[in-house]
């Protein structure tokens, strides 16, 4: 009996670290190098996150990148952006979804991905780990801690 | 629908963008009340209700949903729904199928089988998992059959510094069932139906406007046999048949649905409030008012909800014919049967709690005490009407467990 124990006490362990670790980082929000775009604010974020309005200020249509479900950066990002918990998150995009308003961003299984798609998609934005930034992505939101 | 079909069959399968997504969710749901003449049912297209000493698990429902984004511009999308229903029937089943198209940020237009924007929830009522009440409040919502139109609508969406303000308009036909005692099945075909739509949206608040206009498109057996009947009665001995002849021929005549929503949502606490009125020139439901309003706070991944909703009719019992026979009776008693059914005035108290037991699965429990005044009701089916003492308070208590997947 002590090992299944032993092995759900780890596997909660591992998870409350991951878990620990996504809300430590600084996420920062990043769009393709060539957008003309230098910064949103946090209100428009909420906008496009929430399918509400999906454009940057400058009035041109976004892409908004998500993670999938399982990724742990994603519900510290949407505490981060919204303060509501992962459970309003889903019931909220719930209603959207299944009411044929808007549909959710496209999601990606790793930071890597998402990284990728932004790199070869102009128009898209994301959020990432603060030290995921590489040469060909450009900040324009950063969450205080 | 053709026209969706063939507008389909024009997107090229070759597009850069092609992107497929599958997404469901299902309610499994549990009534038990100490009702003994009212059947309790969420909804009035619902054939079965639950009475006292019964299980009822007619609440429950299943459901999918395919996405497919053609082009950046233009997605289809489709919504299987799987309930208690009279008839199941590809067309009934089939909630939503349209295309959208997005020219640009600020427009959108969706052509096809569109949700019916008429009340704040009306879109995603069978979706459990996507609101905090049980069900949505039968006095605001178990009233409209109807929760999609065949037709088109076109949104503008302006964004500005405080919010969102969107302006919608909507047209086209629908078609619903609405089931009654005695094994009563009228699918009701409402056509030339318009409707705007005015919201606005802050992170915390939403507040939205919406009037409707629709004329009745087609009557039901019954209420032919009920005309045929009626008119051979002499005007002497009834003399307001010429009026309930007319209250009984329904096609062309006017339904329209007022309404203004608000809800306010801080992450800590929260309230959600409706007001309608429906306004007919057919005296079957001349004028009904109808509201609700619920509040809640969130404690951890859980979510506790008071919620008090009252609607009342002005529908009226009308004039008995001036002689009493057997035949004349039985007429009486089946016409005003038909003029009552949307007599109501009701209210409903309830306490609601919803707990997240993962990331997309909830358990709700609601506990409600509804007091009528009027029974024989529309939001019920019925049994024991000829007890002289019907029981008109009487406690529900739902618990549903709701899955999106």
């Amino acid at each position: 009996m002590k090992t299944p124990f032993f092995i759900i006490a780890s596997l909660l362990l591992i998870t409350s670290a991951e878990l620990r670790a996504a809300s430590a980082q600084e996420i920062v929000i990043v769009v393709n190098k060539n957008n003309p775009i230098e910064k949103v604010t946090h209100r428009q974020l909420i906008d496009m996150y929430m399918g509400k309005y999906l454009a940057f200020p400058n009035g041109h249509m976004a892409i908004t990148l998500d993670y999938r479900k399982e990724h742990p950066l994603r519900s510290v990002f949407f505490k981060a952006l919204t303060g509501r918990s992962i459970s309003q998150i889903n019931a909220y995009w719930s209603r959207v979804k299944f009411s044929g308003k808007a549909s959710p961003p496209q999601a990606y299984p790793s930071t890597e991905a998402i990284i990728d798609k932004v790199i070869t998609t102009p128009s898209a934005i994301a959020y990432l780990p603060a030290n995921a930034v590489t040469d060909e992505l450009k900040v324009v939101y950063r969450f205080v801690q | 629908m053709r026209l969706l079909l063939l507008l389909l069959s024009f997107i090229s399968l070759n597009g850069a963008c092609n992107e497929l997504k599958f997404d469901g969710f299902a309610t499994l749901g549990i009534t038990l009340t100490d009702s003994e003449n009212a059947g309790i049912r969420q909804h009035i297209t619902q054939p079965n209700a639950t009475f006292k000493d019964e299980v009822g698990f007619s609440t429950s429902s299943l459901g999918f949903q395919l996405e497919w984004q053609a082009t950046p511009e233009l997605q289809f999308v489709g919504q299987a729904l799987l309930k208690d229903q009279e008839e199941q029937t590809l067309d009934n089943t089939l909630q939503m199928a349209f295309l959208r198209y997005s020219p640009s940020v600020n427009w959108q237009f969706r052509l096809g089988r569109t949700g019916l924007d008429l009340f704040m929830m009306t879109e995603h009522r069978d979706i459990g998992y996507t609101y905090t009440f049980d069900h949505p409040p039968t006095e605001f919502y178990a009233i409209v059959p109807h929760q999609n139109i065949d037709g088109a609508d076109v949104k503008y969406t302006f964004s500005h510094e405080h919010g969102l303000l969107s302006a919608k308009f909507f047209a086209g036909r629908s078609t619903a069932p609405i089931v009654s005692d005695d094994n009563f099945f009228w699918d009701v075909e409402i056509k030339s139906l318009y409707g705007i739509v005015l919201q606005w949206e802050s992170l915390d608040w939403t507040l939205r406007a919406n009037h409707t206009i629709t004329k009745a498109g087609n009557e039901n057996e019954q209420q032919l046999q009920l005309q045929a009947a009626l008119a051979q009665v002499p005007d002497e001995i009834w003399p307001t048949k010429a009026s309930l002849l007319d209250s009984l021929n329904l096609i062309g005549k006017r339904f329209d649905y007022t309404a203004i929503g608000a809800r306010y949502d801080n992450n800590q606490w929260f309230f959600q409030s409706e007001m309608s009125y429906i306004d007919s020139n057919s005296q079957v439901l001349n004028h009904l008012t109808a509201g609700y309003i619920g509040i809640g706070t969130y404690f951890g991944d859980h979510t506790i909800m008071a919620t008090f909703a009252q609607a009342k009719s002005n529908n009226r019992t009308p004039a008995r014919p001036l002689i009493s026979t057997p035949q004349l009776d039985l007429l009486f008693n089946t016409l005003t049967r038909h003029t009552n059914f949307y007599l109501i005035d009701q209210n409903t108290l309830s306490f609601t709690l919803r707990s997240e037991l993962s990331e997309s699965l909830a358990i709700k429990v609601q506990l409600e005490h509804t007091r009528t005044e009027s029974l024989p009701s529309a939001f019920y089916l019925h049994q024991g009407l000829t007890n002289p003492n019907l029981d008109t308070d009487f406690n529900t208590l739902g618990i549903s467990l709701n899955w999106v997947f």
